[in-house]
């Protein structure tokens, strides 16, 4: 009589086994969602926290139709694109200069790497003394964001350019320009490319919290708005289109890595790579 | 090799760090010189000398030990739940490798997000006080823990393995004298990484919130047009997350080496 319940386990358990990984995360992203719709039907724990997804989704699908939300989404992006353009930029100048010259890559690197340990948004007073309270300030605290990683990868590229590509060149008496454009340029490509996707990410952070700490315009300025008015179903739809257009710009971010790198694997004659 | 003490300063001076110290000195002076000089307004930066001033006031009337005191609480006891939690999953996501590969891309694509930004979802849940901090913190710094432990014992050679097998180790010999020992210098990448972003989230939240802290401090005395003290409270920031980076680092060194 005891056999029924435990032949039904041990059938359970070892359809459990047949679960393939994609099918295990997929059922566990599934019970997360089942979970948080019954804890919004039923207002299981503090009324209005867990608002249910489909009312989050359709309060974004109402954001996209309106045109001041593009206002704020515009103003975000122009500051996140201005901030990426100056921070990466000045990054790459420096780390090719610190890998150039390596008594200063050396002196240097320990300060940035600690300095990039820090928190970003602590400067925002500094920024706000500087740039006032306009995009400026939110600019410059996004570039300091994109600064480092670009910084450390590309003197990282720099130092890991392997010399024989350089004797080789030296032999071939190949010009400086052609010595940056055939050598230094695709050896450091990957690096500089993976230092930007990290400072893109570490740059669009402190633009939204200082956008929530001291704004009147851009995405962040409306979570903090949406928060203190407590419309969490409208703050959740806020912070869905930006989680979005995060993993949007790491995945493209990633393809060109991708395409970019395929340039710069060498290939011997052999066939195999390095 | 015996090395001696001399010879042990004459490196340390001579080396690229103090060469870096210098210069840092240096750019101190020209902006000491610069503001004097009218050419930098003080309303914008503050001659380095009056935040060294601000600092020695901030020490004398106990205002930094306190803030130092809560954000250095705040930071060890989420440290201690990222570690206690992410050990433990980490290993469990090793031991069952069909659960390891179906989450691993999960969390390593969630360690991507800034969780920072849902501080104020925290909030709401926990109210305005350490609670919300330290779980926003958690939620983020526990998967570099999660996510190396993971990789570290995946990481172990199976050679080793084998020659354990050979030699007939227990399960629990061969965890404790083969595995861990090999995979500690990248579980420890991973603690260093969280450690680093805890401090960073607690920070950074004090700041947003006014609440607690060194980041409190900044954002109290820039609320009062405090520049030196402004400045001062970041410097102690900055002090606090570089001591914690260095000698993390020199621990990461030191494990790597023994290994």
């Amino acid at each position: 009589m005891d056999a029924t319940p435990a032949l039904t386990e041990s059938m359970s358990r070892s359809s459990i086994r047949r679960l393939s990984s994609r099918q295990i995360l997929w059922a566990s992203v599934l019970a997360v969602w089942v979970g948080w719709e019954f804890f919004a039907a039923f207002d299981v724990y503090l009324k209005d926290v867990f608002p249910s997804s489909f009312f989050v989704l359709a309060t974004l699908g109402s954001f996209l139709s309106t045109s001041a939300f593009y206002a704020h989404a515009s103003t975000t992006m122009l500051e996140i694109v201005v901030a990426f353009l100056i921070g990466s930029s000045i990054g790459v100048a420096a780390g090719i200069c610190m890998g150039a010259w390596r008594p200063l890559g050396q002196a240097a690197e320990p300060y940035v790497s600690a300095l990039m340990a820090t928190p970003r948004i602590i400067w925002f007073p500094v920024s706000l003394m500087i740039f006032g309270s306009g995009i400026g300030s939110k600019v410059a605290l996004g570039a300091m964001g994109a600064f480092f990683p670009a910084v450390l990868y590309t003197y990282a590229g720099m130092l890991a350019v392997r010399p024989i590509y350089k004797n080789v060149a030296t032999v071939f008496q190949i010009s400086p320009a052609g010595m940056v454009t055939k050598v230094y340029i695709p050896s450091i490509l990957r690096p500089v490319l993976i230092g930007s996707q990290i400072g893109l990410g570490v740059c669009i952070t402190p633009i939204l919290l200082a956008e929530m700490k001291s704004s009147s315009i851009g995405l962040g300025h409306l979570i903090m708005n949406y928060y203190i008015n407590f419309q969490i179903t409208e703050m959740y739809a806020v912070l869905t289109f930006v989680f979005v257009f995060i993993v949007v710009i790491n995945f493209l971010m990633t393809r060109l890595i991708r395409f970019a790198s395929k340039g710069t694997v060498l290939r011997h004659p052999e066939g195999h790579t390095e | 090799m015996k090395i001696g003490v001399g010879t042990f300063l004459k490196a340390a001076l001579f080396s690229p760090a103090a060469y870096g110290l210098v210069t840092i000195v240096g750019l101190l002076v020209l902006l000491e010189a610069t503001v004097q000089a009218n050419l930098v307004s003080k309303w914008i930066v503050p001659l380095p000398t009056e935040v060294g001033s601000a600092i020695w006031e901030l020490f004398v009337s106990d205002t930094i030990e306190s803030a130092l005191a809560s954000t250095t609480t705040a930071v060890a006891v989420c440290t201690a739940l990222v570690i206690a939690f992410g050990l433990p999953i980490g290993y469990l996501l090793y031991r069952y490798p069909k659960y390891g590969e179906a989450y691993g891309t999960l969390l390593k694509s969630l360690f991507s997000v800034p969780m920072i930004l849902l501080f104020p979802v925290f909030l709401v849940m926990f109210g305005r006080n350490y609670v919300a901090i330290i779980c926003c913190a958690f939620s983020h710094c526990v998967l570099p823990v999660i996510i190396y432990t993971h990789e570290a014992l995946f990481g172990v050679p199976a050679v080793l393995l084998k020659v354990g097998k050979t030699f007939r180790v227990s399960n629990r010999d061969k965890f404790w004298k083969i595995m861990l020992p090999h995979a500690l210098p990248t579980i420890f990448v991973g603690i260093r990484l969280a450690m680093i972003y805890v401090l960073v989230y607690i920070v950074g939240i004090e700041y947003m919130i006014s609440f607690g802290g060194l980041g409190h401090l900044i954002s109290d005395m820039y609320a009062r047009f405090d520049i030196p003290k402004t400045f001062a409270a970041i410097v102690f920031v900055i002090l606090l997350s570089g001591s914690l980076y260095f000698v993390m680092r020199g621990i990461e060194a030191w494990m790597r080496r023994l290994r």
